[in-house]
């Protein structure tokens, strides 16, 4: 019974970080169509310019996480200026091509300025864990959690309240359908990109304290936010939230009582079953996903 | 769907059989160029990433879907071979052929599973299959020797005969590119091949035509997958050591960006994108510290400048002056009819 | 049409030209130059060992060369990165020797994989190499690997000295973590082979090195009431190792461990509280200063420490750092027994007559049947007191 609470901790401490990821790849498939390879990346790049600007420049840590998460904003402007900017990449295709070579050179970068070094932030909770029917966990879950829900109910309303928000949530990346909205695809794209960028570094300030954070800390943290976002259904906010739990709980089930070894290979395994039987995920809207 | 057609070469239709020439005439003049024993390498890692390329043709260009999966598909030929050839005492001839028939099924079993899913959703899908296999490389510790790698694969030998030589090595491995080559070539101005390029250009056209989309598809993805486990074993053999971290999520990336980039779809895009890679790798190696920065700028100025590829870039144009010759001839001639095109 | 042709062909060969990196540049070792080739992956996931150890080799050279070289020939060191990968080491490989000249390697990459790729081509050619990598089959066994070398601890080595710390401690079961990376399941292997002989149970658990909570790993072990914690891994989740142990056995008393992947005083402090008392397996590298006069190393140790710290900003040396450096003097000491000759037989030789060469990660004592030189006598047990590493009591 302890194992089990313990796994379940577990799996919601980092299953609340997938699902901000998560959400992060659901504005940009909902604005342009494309997979943004590079939330991963800003995951990365918020958590280690937290640490770096905390444990290297001594930056108070309140302002250390919110200059990591403005940081991060003007980074993903950058991403959709280097991406659209040209005018030349017009498919989502083409265009999730070409965020692999940004998230590529953001992780460059990134190796250089860090000096390949690693990078550590406390929590703002303070290091004492929680102990929680015999199973133990740091306080920064708690805090997790109740993040990835306020993002998830912030998004919501805003994706249904707000003019942006459901021009954004029309979009779908049909630049037809935008110009009915008289609005241009380059400004929707430009929010999209600024707020899932946010949103990755929220999710890295979040993480940060749970281990450490280096240059190589985002690629694979994107890859499995992914999968979660494909679980609970692209593009669905409180689909990306269950997607997410769900995800996290399910490698540390496999974590405390399969083969541990074998815990990371679980994230594609679900994103391959997914797409296989369900690829609306569990709680896609009906969308054409299939010929 | 208009947006996505736009950005498909014209030229889909057409195969040029110069392209399929100077692809052979290449491979076979390259070594010419230089025969040390390191160009030598270099050049049997290009015909290599040769046989690689034309598989992922098959579907990144022909069929126009973006596959992640041919880094995995190549580990998996590579691995297949070594482990027949190191665990089981197969010999290599018989390993060369076991490989590319392993991965044509798990080509298959991908290919079933994403039967149905559009773009974006069938190249995820191709990622996580991919990424699957890569972690199976290295956690399947007693069959594949785990991370540490595969150790002990004998080089490829025929009657007796081993191909340690260099040179002899690049002409086994230039034979079956060049074979590889003219077998993709053939089988694309069949009729089948016709149906997937059509398929490719535009489903709605192909499935009016009668074209069975999922034969195509997986078809498609068959040959894919028997091109990349002759390579994967063709690896094998030519490194003597195999280990997972060569077919990496990065590997699945730089084979797509270079086959794009190049001219996915077309004859010439294979070797063009073989030679890019192997140019990249070896050029990179210089600039130890900023490889990686260096290498995502040039993809990106590349991706912005040749969305469609350099072939594609230079056949649209191509098509394009050729339409505007046409649309002018068609003016002057009947000056009150409008030109319609499919 | 055909203008267009003739350009592609042109290009083509431009590129094919670039792809040989215009041929062989290095005519090699000339009569005052030894080219001696490195690869280590200062890039990828392990780039922060990577770098450390390109430091540590790089600092051997320019202290030799400023010392007036090998016999009055200076070192020409060429260095590439493979990034971690195999195949692109293969090729880099081929390329330092076919086109660079190079006339000796040490460094095989900073991942046994990549060393073990490397020990045929160098073999082939009929030159030394010397890894800084640390499974054994890169130099096991020795009759078939005559040229290849490497500075680095077997892990046998370090797991016979945890089951003496172990015995003298009483310590009877013990819960291990190793990741599932190629250095956590070669320590695994090795320990769960000489443990049971030595009346220990070990209860395992591997982690995937870029997992960001162990804590149902963690729990799970401790199910097994183990006296012991050790992780085995060179990645940051050693840190969420750390975190993870102390809060999930709040109330327990156990014995935290880690294995010598993680001496490293920037992991430990970003441990923080969590990292106090921690053991680790060690070369004497960290606690140099704390040895006996009388020990032999402790010359050695105090002046790379400083050198180092002296040309890197500050920065501590670690235990890699230290290995790349040894390799690299060890190639030396062995040049100057050939009077400069870089023949692979002739060098492998020389380092076998070496005697004792002393080095800063260990004492070596290299002979024709071992190629990894050191022995249990070179390692230490450390403990983190919260600010430094200290010899454990």
């Amino acid at each position: 019974m302890d194992l089990f609470i313990q796994v379940l901790l577990s799996g919601l401490s980092v299953g609340a970080i997938y699902a901000i990821v998560a959400l992060g790849f659901g504005v940009i498939f909902n604005a342009t169509g494309a997979i943004n390879f590079v939330q991963g990346e800003y995951v990365m790049v918020g958590g280690l310019s937290a640490a770096m600007l905390y444990e290297a420049w001594d930056v108070p840590i309140f302002v250390a996480i919110l200059v990591a998460i403005a940081v991060t904003t003007v980074l993903g402007l950058l991403t959709e200026m280097g991406l659209l900017g040209f005018g030349r990449l017009r498919t989502p295709a083409a265009i999730t091509i070409a965020t692999i070579a940004i998230a590529v050179i953001v992780k460059g970068a990134a190796m250089l300025i860090s000096v390949r070094d690693t990078y550590a932030l406390p929590s703002v909770l303070g290091s004492e864990s929680l102990q929680i029917l015999g199973a133990s966990t740091s306080r920064q879950t708690i805090l997790n959690l109740v993040l990835a829900v306020l993002v998830v109910i912030a998004l919501t309303l805003f994706f249904r309240r707000t003019k942006l928000g459901t021009t954004l949530r029309a979009a779908a990346g049909d630049s037809e359908t935008l110009q009915t909205f008289g609005v241009s695809y380059r400004t929707t794209a430009r929010w999209a990109f600024v707020i899932a960028a946010a949103l990755g570094a929220v999710a890295g300030a979040g993480l940060a304290p749970l281990t450490v954070m280096s240059f190589d800390s985002g690629t694979l943290l994107g890859l499995k936010g992914f999968a979660a976002a494909m679980l609970g259904g692209l593009g669905n906010p409180q689909g990306a939230l269950a997607g997410g739990l769900l995800l996290g709980v399910a490698e540390a089930v496999v974590a405390g009582y399969g083969t541990s070894a074998y815990a990371d290979v679980v994230a594609f395994v679900v994103l391959l079953a997914i797409l296989t039987f369900k690829p609306t995920g569990m709680f896609g809207t009906a969308r054409a996903v299939r010929t | 769907m208009s947006s996505r057609l736009s950005a498909l070469p014209r030229s889909l239709g057409r195969t040029n059989s110069w392209e399929l020439w100077i692809t052979i005439g290449l491979l076979l003049l390259l070594p010419m160029l230089m025969a040390t024993d390191y160009a030598l390498h270099i050049w049997t890692r290009m015909a290599i990433y040769v046989i690689l390329l034309t598989g992922l043709n098959f579907i990144n260009g022909m069929a126009g879907m973006i596959s992640l999966a041919q880094a995995g598909f190549f580990g998996l030929g590579a691995y297949a071979a070594g482990i027949a050839a190191v665990r089981f005492d197969v010999p290599p001839v018989l390993a060369l052929v076991i490989a590319p028939v392993v991965v044509t099924l798990a080509a298959l079993l991908v290919g079933m599973m994403s039967m149905r899913l559009k773009e974006i959703y069938f190249k995820m899908a191709t990622l996580g299959a991919g990424f699957v296999l890569f972690l199976l490389f290295g956690r399947m510790v007693e069959l594949t020797g785990g991370p540490n790698g595969l150790v002990g694969i004998p080089p490829f030998s025929l009657f007796g005969f081993e191909f340690t030589e260099p040179i002899v090595k690049y002409g086994f491995v230039a034979l079956l590119a060049i074979i590889g080559a003219i077998v993709a070539h053939n089988l694309l101005v069949s009729r089948t091949g016709r149906a997937l390029r059509a398929y490719g250009a535009s489903e709605p056209a192909a499935l009016a035509a009668g074209a069975s989309p999922f034969k195509l598809r997986l078809l498609a993805f068959g040959m894919s997958g028997f091109y990349a486990g002759v390579a994967g074993a063709l690896e094998a053999f030519d490194s003597r050591f195999i280990s997972p971290s060569t077919f990496d999520f990065m590997m699945a990336v730089l084979l797509v960006v270079a086959l794009v980039l190049s001219g996915a779809g077309r004859m010439i895009g294979p070797i063009l994108g073989a030679l890019l890679l192997t140019g990249i790798e070896v050029f990179a190696a210089d600039y130890a510290d900023y490889e990686p920065l260096i290498m995502g700028v040039i993809f990106l100025i590349a991706i912005q400048l040749f969305p469609r590829g350099l072939a594609g870039e230079l056949a649209a144009r191509r098509e394009d002056r050729r339409e505007r010759a046409k649309r002018e001839a068609a003016e002057q001639a009947k000056p009150d009819q409008e030109v319609v095109r499919a | 049409m055909r203008k267009k042709i003739l350009a592609l062909l042109a290009g083509s060969a431009l590129l094919a030209s670039s792809a040989c990196g215009l041929g062989s540049s290095g005519a090699g070792g000339g009569d005052d130059t030894i080219t001696i080739g490195t690869l280590f992956s200062v890039s990828g996931a392990g780039a922060k060992l990577g770098d450390k150890m390109r430091k540590g080799a790089e600092l051997a050279v320019e202290k030799v060369n400023s010392q007036g070289g090998i016999d009055g020939k200076k070192i020409k060191w060429v260095f590439y990165d493979p990034a971690g990968d195999t195949s692109t080491a293969v090729q880099q490989t081929n390329r330092m020797l076919d086109s660079d000249g190079v006339e000796l390697v040490v460094g095989g990459g900073g991942s046994s994989g990549i060393a073990l790729a490397m020990d045929p081509i160098t073999s082939g050619k009929g030159i030394t190499f010397i890894a800084t990598e640390g499974a054994r089959q890169i130099v096991e066994p020795a009759a078939e690997h005559r040229l290849t070398f490497k500075t680095t601890f077997n892990d046998t080595v370090m797991i016979e000295k945890l089951i003496e710390y172990w015995k003298a401690k009483d310590v009877t079961r013990v819960a291990f973590m190793p990741d599932t990376s190629s250095f956590g399941q070669s320590a695994q292997e090795e320990l769960e082979r000489l443990a049971p002989e030595a009346g220990i149970k070990v209860f395992t658990a591997a982690f995937d090195p870029a997992a960001n909570d162990l804590t149902p790993q963690v729990k799970r072990l401790a199910g097994n009431d183990p006296q012991a914690y050790l992780a085995w891994t060179i990645q940051p989740s050693g840190v969420t190792f750390l975190k993870n142990v102390r809060s999930v056995l709040a109330d327990r008393d156990v014995m935290v461990m880690h294995g010598f992947g993680f001496v490293d005083d920037r992991y430990m402090q970003q441990a923080g509280a969590a990292a106090e008392g921690t053991i680790l397996v060690s070369p004497k590298l960290p606690i140099w200063d704390k040895t006996e006069d009388s020990d032999q190393q402790k010359a050695a140790m105090e002046d790379f420490a400083t050198s180092y710290a002296e040309k890197y900003a500050g920065e501590q040396p670690n235990v890699y750092a230290g290995q790349a450096y040894d390799a690299m003097m060890v190639a030396v000491e062995a040049l100057r027994a050939t009077g400069g000759d870089p023949d692979g037989e002739k060098v492998a030789k020389a380092i076998e007559g070496l005697g004792s060469h002393v080095g800063v990660t260990g004492v070596f004592k290299f002979t024709p049947d071992d190629h990894s030189g050191l022995t249990a006598d070179d390692v230490a047990v450390v403990q983190w007191d919260g600010s430094r590493f200290v010899p454990a009591e």
